[in-house]
Parts: structure tokens; sequence; C-alpha cells
């Protein structure tokens, strides 16, 4: 019944699923698992390999792997590669020696190893794609550690309620936001020095902001 | 339907036995700087790369600053006769043909393989080749076009 109505059951056979504590009562499958179709794209293991609870039916364990939490790496922005730098490294590049006695085996590894040398050095001088929409521009590794450090200590602030302590979490928030603002600055101040026609696009969102979908 | 497809538009071949020793081909010519740039003048530099991503300019740009770097990888290749495996892995785009009656078959889908570009440098030096070798010989018809 349950197939009729597009159900797939997620149970592996022979897997039991419950094992009665008293008794001579046999083990048994009585906890089923369905997905309709389109969870069960998602579906990606039923296991029960959890240690018992003393309760007659085992824990159970299905991961789902949601296609959102499966990103994809930043991609290069190849139109911005900093070719300036890499002149140098370029000019310099050796390619690795090809093999003597070279069979296909052989000169594929050879290949894989040139490119993937080459092609390292110049993702090195890449700059990546901004992961989202959402993310800024003239944030920096620093903040990142400011950031962490001004959390900390509003949370150390909030357990341990003593005047140092939120001396200390009021110095750390100072401090991480006037990081902002001076990397705020430093990077729209630096922008109309660096812009190229391309980025003619980004200065018209300032005024304008994004155009709705 | 993915393994439909797949084994629709790429039946499974006959497993490859590698040869023991690749030996250079004595008739082919050495590869040239001038082959290089002329495969990469034709290269659009809008074609979709994939799946290392790498477009055209980016290899136009390698072989200005340093004309030996595509060299020295492209000749033994040329030189050897062999296409490595490494260059030979695609990213397929499954595109529906219009005015099917019924998109339930495979054959109602075209699947279009975006190759690396490396690799299709190398192809292009190759067609270059042969295209030079089949004028000399008078292979192609007066009218051929493409």
């Amino acid at each position: 019944m349950a197939a009729e109505s597009g159900f797939a059951l997620l149970n592996p056979p022979d897997e039991y699923t419950r094992f009665p504590l008293v008794g001579n009562a046999r083990p048994s499958v009585i906890d089923l698992a369905f997905a309709n179709p389109p969870l069960l794209l998602l579906v990606k293991s039923w296991e029960a390999s959890l240690p018992s609870t003393r309760s007659y039916h085992i824990p159970i364990t299905i991961t789902l792997a949601a296609p959102s939490l499966n990103r994809k790496p930043p991609r290069p922005r190849w139109a911005d590669t900093d070719w300036e730098t890499l002149d140098p490294i370029i000019k310099g590049f050796k390619v690795p020696a090809v093999p003597s006695c070279p069979t296909p085996l052989k000169l594929d590894e050879w290949m894989s190893e040139s490119l993937n040398r080459l092609v390292a050095l110049l993702k090195e001088h890449t700059p990546v794609s901004r992961p989202s929409h959402h993310s800024k521009p003239w944030w920096t590794p620093h903040l990142t550690v400011l950031r962490r450090e001004y959390h900390k200590a509003a949370r150390a602030a909030r357990k341990h309620d003593t005047p140092h302590m939120r001396e200390v979490a009021g110095t750390s928030k100072a401090g991480y936001f006037k990081a902002i603002k001076a990397a705020k600055n430093k990077h729209w101040s630096s922008f109309p020095l660096t812009a190229t026609p391309q980025s003619l696009w980004t200065a018209k969102r300032f005024p304008y902001g994004r155009a709705q979908p | 339907m993915n393994n439909v497809l797949l084994d629709h538009c790429f039946p499974p071949k006959e497993p490859f036995s590698p040869q023991p020793r690749l030996r250079p081909h004595k008739s082919v010519p050495p590869l040239t700087t001038d082959e290089i740039a002329a495969a990469l003048s034709k290269c659009s530099p809008t074609s979709a790369p994939a799946p290392d991503g790498i477009p055209y300019s980016t290899w136009k740009q390698v072989n200005k600053i340093n004309l030996s770097i595509l060299l020295q990888i492209l000749a033994p290749l040329v030189l050897l006769g062999y296409h490595p495996a490494s260059l030979k892995s695609s990213n397929g785009v499954v595109l529906d043909e219009p005015g099917k009656p019924s998109y339930e078959s495979p054959s109602s889908f075209r699947i279009i393989v975006l190759i690396r570009t490396f690799s299709k440098i190398l192809e292009r030096i190759i067609a270059a080749r042969l295209l030079t070798a089949a004028r000399l010989r008078g292979l192609l018809h007066p009218n051929q076009c493409g």
C-alpha cells in the first residue's frame, strides 16, 4: 500500500529493529521508515549502529543530505588574476621532466602533475568569487579574529558578571566595531582608485541598490 | 533516467589495454610556439570552460608571459601521439530536443559535453595539422566547408 502511494521503505532487508529483553520472543522488524519521492532523493543512509538505550527498540539514525548544504567551492574569478605578481613566477616556472620511458600511465601522471602545479600557481593569485551577495568586500581576516574575541569576552561577561569582565567585553566590543569602521573606510576610499569599467555596475549599486529580481 | 542517458550517449567501451611504451613518431614534426599561438588565437575568450573552469584567456596570458610552458607540456603529447586520460574529463549538460512527441526515450535528449580548455588547445593543434596535410594531398573537396 505504501509503495502504491509512492512511498519507499528505507529499512535495509533483514535488519532487526526490536530486540525484546525478556522472555523468548524473537527479534523483529516493526520500526519501519518510509520516504516520499522528494525526500527519497535526499536520504543518504539508514543506520542502526548507535548503542542500545535499554529499550526494546534500537535507536535508528537516518541521515539526509540536504542539497543546500553541499555548497560548491567558490569559483576563481579568472578575469581578475593578478598577472603583475604572476609574471616573474610564470617566467620562472619549470615543467617537470618528461618520463624517460613514457607509458600511457606515466604520461598521464606527468601531465596531471604538470597541469596541477601550473593551475595551483594560477589559482593562488586569482581571487575567488564571493560566496554570497551578503558577504562584505571590506571584510578582512583580522576582523574575524576580533569578532571571535569580542563574542568570547561578551560570553564571559554574561557568565561572570564582574566589573573587570564587563570592562574587557566593552573594550573588545569597541575595538571590534572601530576596526570594522576602519576596514570599511579603507576599502571604499580606495575603491575609486582601483575601479575598472566592469566595476561601474558595483558603483551603481551604492546609490540605487541592487535590482529586485 | 541519468544512467539510461549515460548508457545511450556513452555506451561502455572495451577495456583499453595500454601500450607498454610510447615511441615518438619519427615523421611527426616537433611542435612550435607558432602552432600554439595560432591555436590559441582562434579560441573564443567567452567559450564555456569545464570542468576545471579555466578559460582560454588564462592560457593565452600564460603563453604570452612564457612561451615555453605550453610548448613543454604539449610537445611530448604531439610527438608521442597520446591524449592523456586526465584531459578527457568533461561536464555534460543535458538538453531536451524541442518538438519531440515524448520525452520518455533518451533519444529525445542531447548531451553537450564541455571539456577542459587545455584539451581543446591540443585538439586544435592536431586538427590544424590534419587540415594542412589533407590540403597538401588534395583530400579535401574544393567546396568543403567546415
